[in-house]
């Protein structure tokens, strides 16, 4: 089983550095529009078509509870006053960003899809972030 | 006196829409989520979405349709 969430910025505007310093934490991945980036050892290194800031709470949150995953990613975004959020919208406006949550789930065969609560939905579409999810099993 | 060297081609193992099937992972020799979740993060990386087409080949790399790559499936295992 393995379960985990993502949250991502893209657009061709995007500075990587802003999202970090609203949220405070180093993305998984980030780079900007052109930029030459190493995607791993066999890849080698790629030329981001557009900007992309990610984070995954892959190695971040243990376990594969997908609602703990959600709500690390909630708290990152909507906690501190004024949150995160807000600047965050500002960002997305003014970059002409989209963002989007990602939920990735595997499980044993005959094992019940996750189910996301309709308050994480909400929270989420307010930023707004879409949410999209990858759920399979054996 | 040297032999000569032999290099083959990649070639497609999964070029359809969705998840790939257990055939695609077991031509890696690896396991279905695993494929799955390196398919996960190289879209995530590069900005697709889910639902976009990718195209496997037998090397393990990843590359959109046009055949330019994404990324390698062994470099997020």
């Amino acid at each position: 089983m393995k379960a985990y969430a993502t949250l991502r910025f893209a657009g061709d505007k995007l500075e990587p550095r802003e999202i970090s310093d609203v949220l405070r934490v180093e993305p998984t991945r980030a780079y900007r529009k052109g930029e030459r980036y190493l995607a791993g050892p066999r890849t080698g290194e790629l030329t981001g078509r557009t900007g992309i800031w990610l984070f995954s709470t892959e190695n971040v949150v243990r376990g594969f509870d997908l609602d703990r995953h959600l709500s690390y990613l909630s708290n990152l975004i909507f906690e501190g006053e004024p949150s995160h959020a807000a600047a965050l919208r500002r960002l997305i406006v003014v970059r002409d960003l989209k963002a989007h949550v990602s939920c990735f789930w595997h499980g044993k065969a005959g094992a019940p899809t996750p189910c996301i609560p309709a308050p994480v939905i909400a929270a989420f579409m307010q930023l707004p972030a879409e949410i999209e999810t990858d759920f399979d099993t054996d | 006196m040297g032999g000569v060297a032999h290099t083959q081609m990649p070639r497609i193992i999964w070029s359809a829409p969705g998840n790939p099937t257990k055939s695609v992972s077991d031509a890696l020799g690896i396991e279905r989520w695993q494929l799955r979740n390196a398919l996960h993060i190289i879209k995530e990386e590069t900005g697709l979405s889910g639902t976009d087409r990718v195209i496997v080949w037998d090397d393990g790399t990843v590359s959109d349709t046009q055949g330019n790559p994404l990324g390698n499936v062994f470099d997020e295992i």
